[in-house]
């Protein structure tokens, strides 16, 4: 067993390259999605992800599941990677690390009862026991995600999308995971029913202990959820840090102009005018991938990308500017 | 401003199912909107907020089943009212596009993928302001230059498949507007969009709105998106209209119990500061459309619930204050707490 205060994931200097062609046999250059990015979740920790499409934050999430491969780089989960686990070990891995995904429709099979979808994991995990003890572990997953075990002779297309989500959440409770990582797993549902699932995973790791990466590009959802937040760029974690001392005081310009753009009822109009264009050039070469659209950009960001910086309370950053003072929507209304 | 440039009186959709009950998608729903003024029609899915646009354009499916009932009044400069609801297909297809327009959630499935931008721009403003292929390419262009599309004489040639979500919105955008149109729908035009992109867009609809004058009716389920765009919210839930105020009133001082809850659900940031507090939620989830509940189509859901008061009859929409209207036969209790 690993050491229990070392993190639960460790991920370090993960990259994925996509090769690309011009053409049919042409040469072309290669297109990195992720470009070494290492962060850590503790146990029972909420970390969240975010970015804009494109920003590598879902495929990070995938890598780390070992459901797409790397390029380079390591995923530890309790101190093991994936890569190197013999068949006792990934099937723990398998069982003990789940994935949710956004679209509650299209991840469950319509021909199967929720007693049914429920029962799978079990067998796949060759951890089916007798048929009243699976029944008690069915409804008291279902009671988790607060569903009753009357539903579970319906189908799924007799649910809501919120009801499915829950459903799916029920499936990947279990196998009594350690780690769980939502991809948008409550961008796709009404707002009423996204606060009773955002909701739902707080209690799961408030009352199971499990950890969360909670992957989305909503930051106050995320902000609401989430110890810590890694907000990636084009491939990077430009800054990662606590909640909190992130939305008081942002550390990388980007992830000033997400929490800008990102309109919550409580903000104003103004804020609107503050968000630059996306660059359309993604092909450029050397310096801050952000620099295009940066206000405080100067002349040494476009020679060398910015190393990663550890500021005070472990929070890091990964731009040059150390002399910025930005405020956030929480500057001025919390203690740090 | 003299009157509205849109009143919408008892309009009610239902669609026939084959052997089943029909479905009351919009059930009576009426409100006005101004010239320039930002409407902003608020709901969950099956609140019949997209089906009431749809009713709007003359987009809904004649016959199979779909009945369309009600008024809906829409005034151009110093003409006579037209009944939107009323209007044969081919006049309709005439304010369609020039007067009115639209743009929806998914440019993709919008734009036609094998027709370049311009020629798709250049469509609209040869069908309705007969202008020549020369003189339309050009103002396609332009229209491409004012939602802030840099080059827009190379994007012009170009296939919808070879631009982004952010860049295939702004068109749809320009196509929109091309027409100058007195009011724009906007069906979750931003939803599909980064939120750095989707701030873009709004910013571009409000100058644009300021500099033509136009009226926007803009259906969302963000209400963050609403505060930063609408002079007016329009509440919807389970086919009706149950609150339609002002925005800063709308969401101070909301008297449907349902705006009430349905606003505080959504995430703030202040809520970002109760470390580890849970959101408050609505608890059940919106009615079948088949199986409405009597009453109040609430009640079921509603913390403020009467038996006896609030499931016997429908209320109707009552003037609370000025230009505040409301759904609730108990709002002036709830109100005073």
């Amino acid at each position: 067993m690993a050491d229990p205060t070392a993190p639960l994931l460790d991920v370090r200097n993960l990259t994925k390259i996509y090769p690309r062609r011009k053409g049919l046999f042409g040469k072309g250059e290669a297109f990195v999605a992720l470009d070494g990015i290492s962060f850590t979740v503790g146990r029972g920790e909420v970390l969240g992800i975010v970015g804009e499409s494109g920003s590598g934050k879902s495929t990070a999430g995938r890598i780390a599941m070992d459901i797409l491969t790397r390029s380079f780089g390591q995923v530890l989960f309790d101190g093991v990677d994936p890569l190197t686990m013999d068949r006792v070990q990934r099937r723990g891995f398998r069982r003990r690390a789940q994935m949710i995904f956004q679209d509650p429709y299209a991840s469950l099979n319509p021909r199967m009862t929720v007693e049914q979808l429920l029962r799978t994991p079990l067998a796949l995990h060759g951890l089916t026991g007798t048929p009243a003890e699976d029944r008690r572990k069915l409804v008291a997953a279902l009671d988790l995600v607060g569903l009753p075990a009357t539903l579970l002779n319906r189908y799924p297309h007799e649910f809501s999308g919120g009801q499915r989500q829950r459903i799916n959440i029920a499936r990947a409770l279990m196998l009594d995971p350690a780690l769980v990582v939502a991809d948008e797993a409550v961008s796709a549902l009404d707002v009423s029913v996204q606060a009773q699932v955002v909701n739902l995973f707080m209690d799961l790791r408030e009352q199971l202990g499990i950890a969360i990466v909670f992957i989305a590009h909503d930051l106050p959802v995320v902000g609401i959820i989430s110890d810590r937040i890694a907000v990636m760029y084009r491939g990077r974690i430009v800054e990662l840090g606590e909640t909190v001392a992130m939305f008081t005081r942002p550390r990388h310009p980007y992830t000033a102009m997400l929490l800008n753009a990102a309109p919550a009822p409580d903000s104003s109009a103004a804020s609107l005018l503050a968000v630059q264009p996306v660059a359309e050039d993604a092909g450029m070469a050397g310096g801050c991938a952000f620099r295009p659209r940066c206000t405080f950009a100067m002349p040494a960001c476009a020679v060398e990308k910015p190393p990663v910086r550890t500021l005070q309370g472990g929070h890091m950053t990964a731009c040059l500017r150390d002399d910025l003072v930005i405020d956030g929507p929480l500057a001025g209304q919390s203690c740090c | 401003m003299s009157g509205p440039i849109l009143s919408v009186r008892k309009l009610a959709v239902t669609f026939a199912q084959g052997g089943g009950p029909d479905i009351p998608a919009v059930e009576g729903a009426s409100f006005d909107v101004g010239a320039g003024e930002t409407v902003a029609i608020v709901g969950e899915s099956s609140s019949g907020k997209s089906v009431t646009a749809m009713a709007l354009l003359g987009l809904l499916p004649a016959g199979a089943g779909t009945v369309v009932s009600g008024q809906a009044l829409f005034r151009r400069d110093g003409e006579n009212a037209v009944d939107l609801l009323a209007l044969p297909d081919r006049a309709m297809r005439a304010i369609r596009g020039r007067d009115i327009s639209m743009v929806f959630q998914d440019p993709m499935t919008s734009l036609n993928p094998v027709l370049t931008i311009g020629e798709q721009i250049a469509e609209v403003l040869m069908t309705h302001d007969g202008l020549t292929r020369r003189q339309a390419q050009a103002m396609a262009i332009e229209m491409l230059a004012r939602v802030g599309l840099r080059d827009p004489g190379q994007i012009v040639a170009h296939y919808p498949g070879q631009l982004s979500g952010g860049m295939r919105q702004r068109v749809m955008i320009a196509i929109a507007l091309a027409c100058r149109p007195r009011l724009l729908i906007a069906d979750e035009p931003t939803t599909a969009l980064d939120v750095t992109v989707q701030a873009q867009i709004l910013a571009l609809l409000r100058g644009l709105q300021a500099e033509m004058g136009m009226a926007i009716i803009f259906i969302t389920h963000n209400i963050g998106v609403v505060a930063q765009v609408a002079d007016r919210i329009v509440v919807m839930y389970s086919g009706q209209v149950v609150e339609n105020a002002p925005v800063r009133d709308a969401l101070d001082s909301p008297l449907m119990p349902y705006s009430r809850v349905l606003f505080r659900t959504v995430p703030t940031y202040d809520a970002v500061l109760a470390r580890r507090q849970r959101l408050p939620t609505i608890p059940g989830h919106v009615p079948d459309p088949r199986h409405r509940p009597q009453g109040c189509t609430f009640h079921p859901r509603c913390a403020h619930f009467r038996p006896g008061v609030c499931d016997g009859f429908r209320p109707s929409l009552e003037s609370a204050r000025s230009g505040h209207e409301v759904r609730c036969v108990r709002w002036e209790e709830i109100a005073r707490g």
